[in-house]
């Protein structure tokens, strides 16, 4: 019994550390964010300042923060859905017909996986351009859901998933009651993965959230800027200010904390699918 | 049949998102053909053909237009309300783009040749780049004639702005000479003296600075707050730029200041830091950093900015050479459609006297028009500098005129010269594998130099 409590002891010491160590960052961006330029350079502040108000106030002095908010906001769940529901469909595609050429296409599909898009971002802006979707005001996000249309990862994983957890006989009967092809990825496929592709919208989410490169090259407008550019901004302008600073990053994590603490249960439950087979 | 046609479907989405892949194929570089300037469309030029002055000074202020302009710092903004007054009816959108991203979005916006903002600013480190690369107009033909007005400007931005066939591009409405920004009541206490020529004279050259960092050291204050400061000094101090017709040279007062940096380091001379950080930037505050080797925007942005406690403690002195560093510049796109509109602007942001030192009152900046800075100079001084006037100052430096040796190349080969020397300070390796380093980091960094 003693052993037995010495070892949750050293199990749960543990992951307390572990909490600890996550925690800590987001804690510090939060404390610095309320903290004056000057503290933060000569000091360790462990608690709260009374610079909240002055920050912001500096903050939004040059760069409208919540203009850039929404505009991530939206380029980021129109990505989401658009990559999620496209990604299944292909994924699907590809696991349960049989098509000429579809080893290589899949090859195709999984080496384009090893392109970084800080490479082919050139080629992207100059296809943009010659299609006239570049900096217009009515598609300026057309350029950030496009890759969506087929995000690998997503793609990669949602096939394992449907070939573990829809047997094809369960199509065939779908296709003697007289259900269209289309219908049945929308009817019976769909909700049998949901779990799976509510993982990758998160991660996909994630990903257009936190992307810098691409908004940077593709938007020339100040008002569509994206909240890592203007994070990139703010650093740029006041170079010392730091409380500011700090303040941009806490406000742009809060959303992806807010998703987190959420949809944590389809992340892991995404992840462990067809784990316990 | 259905099913073959969803899959159709499927798979032509997938080869839609490799077909943009593919796109990334490099296009060949636009030519940069000098005749390109002479075939500009004409259309949004008729307002002022009216007039039939073809002569930009007899231009209407009447014109409307619409200028786009990308800019890496926020400082032309500043500029548009005065602008207005003059010009109501051109707008002026300007954005702002992260200084280090700036050619990262320049470069496939040129070569696509669509969207090119009317005017886009160069930052010291690539501004040569982009004035030899022939993307900016030269000011001295039609339609601006600028070269009258151009006396009224410093020859450092002057220089700086033209390229090797003397056709002047890009221009500015700052010059960034250099000084030593130290502590009054530091030297006071240490040297016994606290006016800028008496402090200089301990200055005087880089061994009887190092001399002054002991005495400093032997009161627990730091000279520097760090070495990299002082080598913006140091690239002044030499006579050859880093890159002489194509070929990389390293001066001598370059090999030299390497040991300066050992000794720094080793003495413990400066904070162990490297600019901009945190640690850099509280010593301002502090009561052990003696001085900062910064030019024009080091003062105003850094040192001015954070001091508080420290207001009204500060000098600024001669070091052991005058030097000039850093700077913005900005040219008219050799495309643009709104050609004479972006002159009225860049005329204003750079040569008009009057709108200059307006701004520099307000903002304290050192000015690239010489009677602005002048003007300036008969103020009285600044209450952080004790009083000193930082024109009149500037001014002294500018006259000496300090060696300009900017290329091209500056940015990545300064950083390949900062690491060297680190290394061979901190005594990882000696000061021949430190040359050797340097130069091979160039030549990766640029494969065309001839290095030897």
């Amino acid at each position: 019994m003693i052993k037995k409590g010495i070892k949750n002891f050293v199990i749960y010491g543990l992951l307390l550390l572990l909490v600890a160590i996550t925690l800590v960052p987001f804690y510090l961006i939060t404390v610095n964010a309320t903290h004056s330029s000057f503290d933060i350079v000569t000091q360790l502040n462990l608690l709260p300042g009374k610079y909240l108000i002055e920050n912001y106030r500096k903050l939004q002095e040059y760069v409208n923060i919540w203009s850039g908010f929404f505009n991530s906001l939206l380029i980021a769940v129109v990505f989401m859905i658009v990559s999620g529901y496209l990604g299944a469909l292909v994924a699907f595609g590809f696991e349960k017909y049989q098509f000429k050429g579809k080893r290589i296409l899949y090859m195709i599909v999984l080496a384009s996986m090893m392109i970084p898009s800080q490479v082919s971002i050139i080629g992207f802006y100059r296809l943009g351009l010659k299609i006239g979707l570049v900096n217009k005001l009515t598609t300026f996000m057309f350029p950030f859901f496009a890759p969506g249309v087929s995000s690998v990862s997503t793609i990669f994983f949602l096939r394992g998933m449907i070939s573990q957890g829809i047997s094809t006989s369960l199509l065939e009967a779908a296709r003697m009651e007289g259900c269209s092809e289309f219908r049945i990825f929308n009817r019976i496929v769909l909700p049998c993965i949901m779990p799976g592709i509510a993982t990758m919208c998160i991660f996909n989410f994630v990903n257009s959230w936190n992307n810098y490169i691409g908004p940077l090259i593709m938007i020339t407008d100040t008002k569509k800027y994206t909240m890592p550019i203007l994070i990139s901004l703010v650093k740029g302008i006041y170079l010392t200010n730091y409380g500011a600073m700090y303040l941009a990053v806490g406000i742009s994590i809060l959303v992806v904390v807010i998703i987190y603490l959420f949809c944590s249960k389809y992340i892991i439950d995404g992840l462990t699918m067809g784990a316990e087979k | 049949m259905r099913k073959k046609l969803v899959s159709l479907l499927l798979t032509s989405v997938v080869c839609l998102n490799v077909l943009a892949g593919c796109g990334s194929k490099p296009a060949p570089e636009e030519k940069k053909t000098p005749e390109a300037s002479s075939e500009i469309p004409e259309e949004n030029t008729a307002d002022t053909q009216e007039n039939e002055g073809t002569e930009i000074n007899t231009i209407d202020t009447n014109m409307t237009a619409e200028l786009n302009i990308w800019s890496s710092g926020e400082e032309l903004q500043r500029f548009v309300e005065g602008f207005n007054k003059i010009y109501p009816n051109i707008t002026v959108n300007i954005t702002v783009i992260p200084n280090k991203e700036f050619l990262s979005k320049l470069t496939p916006v040129l070569s696509g040749g669509q969207d090119v903002p009317d005017i886009f600013t160069g930052e010291s480190d690539y501004v040569k780049y982009l004035v030899n690369a022939g993307v900016w107009d030269d000011l001295t033909q039609e339609p601006y004639h600028a070269t009258e007005k151009l006396n009224d400007i410093w020859d450092y931005v002057k220089n700086v702005g033209t390229d090797d066939s003397g056709a002047v591009r890009a221009l500015s409405w700052q010059t960034t000479p250099g000084s030593v920004i130290y502590r009054r009541d530091l030297a006071e206490k240490v040297l016994g003296v606290s006016e800028p020529e008496e402090v200089s004279a301990y200055l005087s050259d880089y061994n009887k600075m190092l001399e002054t960092a002991a005495a400093f050291k032997e009161n627990d204050i730091t000279m520097f707050g760090s070495w990299e400061d002082v080598m913006l000094m140091a690239l002044s101090d030499r006579q050859q730029a880093w890159v002489v017709d194509g070929k990389l040279v390293i001066d001598a007062k370059m090999e030299t200041f390497l040991d300066i940096v050992k000794e720094i380091y080793e003495k413990k001379y400066d904070l162990n830091v490297s600019q901009w950080d945190p640690e850099w930037i509280a010593g301002v505050e502090s009561d052990n950093v003696f001085c900062y080797v910064l030019p024009t925007w080091g003062y105003s942005f850094m040192v001015k900015a954070n001091a508080v406690n420290t207001m009204g403690k500060w000098g600024l002195c001669e070091g052991p050479n005058p030097y000039i560093n850093g700077g913005t510049w900005l040219g008219i796109y050799k495309d643009s459609p709104n050609k004479e509109a972006a002159w009225a602007f860049m005329e204003y942001v750079t040569l008009n006297s009057e709108a200059l030192q307006e701004y520099a009152s307000i903002y304290g900046e050192y000015v690239g028009c010489k009677s602005a800075d002048d003007a300036l100079a008969q103020d009285q001084g600044e209450e952080n500098l004790a009083g000193q006037n930082l024109y009149e100052f500037y001014n002294q430096v500018m006259a000496k005129n300090p060696n300009v040796t900017i290329t091209e190349y500056d940015g990545q080969i300064n950083t390949a010269y900062k690491n060297a020397a680190k290394a061979y300070a901190t005594g990882k390796i000696t000061k021949e594998e430190a040359i050797t380093q340097f130069k091979e980091d160039v030549a990766t960094a640029y494969p065309d130099l001839t290095i030897e």
